[in-house]
């Protein structure tokens, strides 16, 4: 017994082996069979389209999930009220033109800050339930946390600090109050999918309930989220049967899913890897302005040498933006004069960028008493990458001031900056804004005693502001916006950078354009035969 | 055995408390949920309310005692990002990680133990050198650009294989492949070396003088005998890959625990976090019983020493 022990053990072991590798690939007894998705050398099934992106979803429940990859797949299971119309340039992006109708068929402000809508009628939701104005008011009231067992925080984690309620008017109308005029109110509400009242809340994170095209198939979590086109879509039956929405965490490996043929359309690609993409047969890029921006934030309230306007304005001479965007991000981002992109609401073309001139840089430095520069620290959460934190500081370190770069992930960055609201100085950060306006953005950034990232302190400011949130006629609140961009430009409130540009890899078989607010909607998508 | 079984979970009970009370603090020291689920302009009150919902703001021992109660009838907590209980999403994804991790020492074993023997006996001539010389450029071939270069051979060039997910047993291969090459290198030296250690022995000797083909001889007196160090390094090994293997489950989209790991590090997701650190544990700790057990049975010597000591 003992000379066959070796013999044993080893063939035990191959035998163990081969059998785990039978049974892995045995589907459980009971588990729904997964759709034909494509394995091995071959492109996606007829009529499915199959979508990378770095993350899986982090649950089916909108109100409670709103990172980019959750608000991808869940847009496809729920619908808003409306949607705002693709990429088109508009001087007041939250206006009531700007936006198609889905679950109200129109809307009009009855009050200043009342909104009046009224709904689509004999739309159902997946359970059968049908839509109404009380599934509306249902909504709105989770956010204000008036349903048992909602979470607390639900309106700020989905932007609605300023909504008042809900009230039914009648079964197909129903208003919507804010605390005071709130223009962005529409712009909200467009990002903002509604779940059904015919279930229970707790029930959405696993199990999706909406009115949207598609339905969910299968979440087999962190592989794949099937979707399943609804034939009596009430907008029309989707023009691709089924969509899978697949994790690839790593972007080299997105890239040889398309490459490949396994996916029809990848995110985040970066600069460097588009010429391979463009390149291959079966695969193109395809590149849109986002609403991404560079930020480089200057503690002007805790450190003395950053409160003096000489050394802002120094900083932003000495710094060449328009090299880093070209040499560091490939050439896809924008320049911008302040923070506000060109095809933002109330973007002031006549505000320019400050030129790149390292010598007036200095005798800014010489004029503010710092001729032989100064030492500052940059924080620089990692997840927005270092290489643009470290050009900044080369430039920097020309003109005499020396930077010390503090890398950490985010939600250490976070901590630091809360927590007291205490910054090393400086730091770089990217922030997206999906409203397509500058005011909650210039909230963060500029207005005193902000808890965001806003280490400023000016009460004109403030009070320009105040003004620009609560004025609803467009006109006027343009040209505040206007003062607002001016007043930032000449204070030099922040080293201004960029507006980012985001790169898609896109199948040659998919007929797809990209929208600035990164929303992946397949239903406006289709596959060439 | 009895006591002896009873005596190696005890300790194993002692192992798992400590681990818990050590993962538990860090795991609060490097920030809060909050930090990460809100948007950064969110109010104080607002954060204050969120780490309420948590039970963040009561004092640790509190917070810990709360999850011990509740760990003891199978409660590891809700996930703060996933909204679904934590237990629940590691058991979903522990059997991705096993597999992998079984896929991958069951190729490292194929290939590393005839190859470490076949240099032990060749021992100074060129298939021994060429041998070497493999398993030196597989130690130094970096797991990440292995496993990019095989998704473009085989995945983008050659289009033979699946590039990612775990969709049958065609998706295994890549990443099992990426996987066993440190292993696989670390079993084939350990053959060598024990193998030409115990070639010399009497026993090995009398057998060849028996007239027993060297097969026999090599199978039956040699690798028998050159067996328990390898089993103690496949023991370590398995229990390594079992805690996930991170790096390839990112370059694959592998659905296993080190990347709901990694994940939950980042978004601070405590009870997951907490979790994947036990069970993973847990694995490690029955691979050790195993292999102790396995030794038993390889070497009786071994098996009186151990129960003596119980």
């Amino acid at each position: 017994m003992h000379r066959l022990d070796s013999q044993w053990f080893f063939w035990a072991a191959v035998a163990s082996g081969l059998s785990l590798l039978v049974i892995s690939a045995t589907p459980a007894a009971g588990a729904p069979a997964a759709p034909a998705t494509p394995s091995v050398a071959a492109a996606p099934p007829a009529g499915t389209a199959v979508v990378a992106q770095p993350s899986d979803a982090t649950g089916m429940d909108p109100a409670l999930s709103r990172d980019v990859p959750t608000r991808n797949i869940l847009r496809h299971l729920y619908d808003p009220l409306f949607q705002r119309l693709g990429s088109r340039q508009v001087k007041d992006a939250n206006g009531p033109d700007n936006f198609k109708p889905v679950l109200a068929l129109r809307w009009k402000r009855v009050k200043p800050a009342t909104w009046r809508f009224w709904l689509r009628p004999n739309v159902k939701f997946s359970d059968g339930g049908l839509f109404t104005a009380d599934s509306v008011v249902y909504n709105m009231d989770r956010l204000l946390g008036k349903v048992a067992g909602t979470p607390a925080g639900l309106a700020t984690l989905n932007s609605f600090s300023t909504l008042a309620g809900a009230k039914k008017i009648s079964r197909y109308v129903v208003d919507i109050s804010t605390t005071a005029p709130d223009p962005l109110i529409l712009g909200r509400l467009a990002n903002f999918p509604l779940v059904s009242d015919h279930v229970e809340a707790s029930t959405l994170a696993s199990s999706p309930d909406g009115t949207g095209p598609y339905r969910l198939q299968t979440w087999d979590r962190n592989n794949q989220v099937v979707l399943q086109a609804k034939p009596a879509y009430f907008l029309g039956k989707p023009k691709i049967s089924t969509v899978v929405f697949r994790p690839i965490p790593d972007a080299g490996a997105r890239n040889a899913a398309l490459l490949a043929g396994d996916a029809d359309l990848v995110t985040n690609v970066a600069p460097d890897s588009v010429p391979q993409l463009k390149s291959s047969k079966n695969a193109t890029v395809k590149v849109v302005n986002s609403t991404r921006e560079g930020v480089f934030c200057l503690d002007a309230i805790n450190n003395p040498v950053l409160g003096k306007v000489q050394v802002r304005q120094a900083i932003n001479y000495a710094v060449d933006v328009n090299t880093i965007i070209k040499q560091v991000l490939g050439g896809y981002a924008v320049r911008t004069a302040t923070l506000v992109p060109s095809f933002f609401t109330g973007y002031d073309a006549a505000v320019k960028p400050y030129p790149y001139n390292p010598t007036r840089a200095k005798q800014l430095l010489a004029q503010a008493g710092y001729a032989n520069g100064f030492t500052m620290r940059m924080m620089a959460p990692t997840n927005f990458g270092l290489d643009v934190p470290q050009a900044i500081a080369g430039y920097l370190g020309a003109v005499g001031i020396k930077v010390n770069i503090e890398p950490m992930d985010f939600p250490s960055f976070v901590r630091a900056t809360q927590n007291g609201h205490k910054l090393d100085d400086s730091c770089y950060a990217s922030l997206t804004n999906p409203l397509f306006d500058p005011g909650p953005e210039l909230d963060t950034l500029v207005r005193s005693g902000s808890t965001a990232l806003s280490w400023y302190a000016n009460a004109t400011m403030d009070s320009l502001l105040t003004a620009a949130n609560r004025t609803v006629v467009s006109k006027v609140r343009n040209k505040i916006l206007a003062r607002i961009q001016n007043l930032m430009h000449d204070e030099a409130t922040h080293l201004f950078l960029y507006n980012l540009k985001n790169i898609y890899g896109v199948s040659k078989r998919l007929n797809w354009n990209p929208r600035r607010d990164e929303l992946i909607y397949m239903y406006d998508a289709s596959l060439k035969k | 055995m009895r006591r002896y079984l009873v005596r190696r979970l005890l300790h194993a009970l002692v192992v798992l408390f400590l681990l818990s009370i050590i993962v538990f603090v860090i795991a609060r020291l490097s920030g809060s949920p909050a930090d990460v689920m809100l948007p950064i302009d969110a109010k104080p009150a607002e954060r204050a309310a969120v780490t309420h919902r948590f039970g963040l703001d009561r004092p640790w021992p509190i917070q810990y005692w709360k999850f011990v109660r509740h760990a003891v009838h199978g409660d590891f907590g809700t996930s703060t990002r996933f909204q679904a209980p934590a237990l629940r999403l590691v058991i979903d994804r522990a059997p991705a990680s096993i597999e992998l991790a079984l896929a991958a020492v069951f190729l490292a074993l194929l290939i590393g133990i005839p190859l470490g023997v076949v240099a032990a006996l060749k021992r100074g001539t060129a298939v021994d050198h060429a041998a070497t010389a493999v398993t030196a450029v597989a130690q130094a071939t970096p797991t990440f650009w292995l496993g990019i270069v095989l998704i473009l051979w085989f995945g983008v060039s050659l289009h033979v294989l699946p590039l990612s997910g775990k969709n049958g047993i065609s998706s295994f291969i890549l990443p099992a492949v990426t996987l066993c090459v440190v292993p696989l290198v670390g079993i084939a030296r350990l053959t060598r070396s024990s193998v030409i250690s115990v070639l010399p022995q009497d026993y090995v000797r009398a057998a060849r003088a028996k007239g027993l083909h060297e097969r026999s001889v090599v199978w039956r007196y040699v690798l028998r005998n050159a067996l328990l160090p390898i089993v103690t390094i496949t023991g370590i090994t398995l229990g390594q890959l079992l805690s996930g293997a991170v790096i390839v489950e990112q370059i694959f989209a592998w659905p296993g625990i080190g990347r709901l790991a990694i994940d939950a590090i980042q978004a601070r997701d405590y009870p997951v976090v907490q979790t994947v650190t036990i069970v993973s544990a847990s694995l490690f700790i029955v691979i050790n019983i195993v292999v102790d057990l396995v030794y038993m049975r390889l070497d009786p010597r071994i098996r009186q020493r151990m129960l003596a000591r119980t």
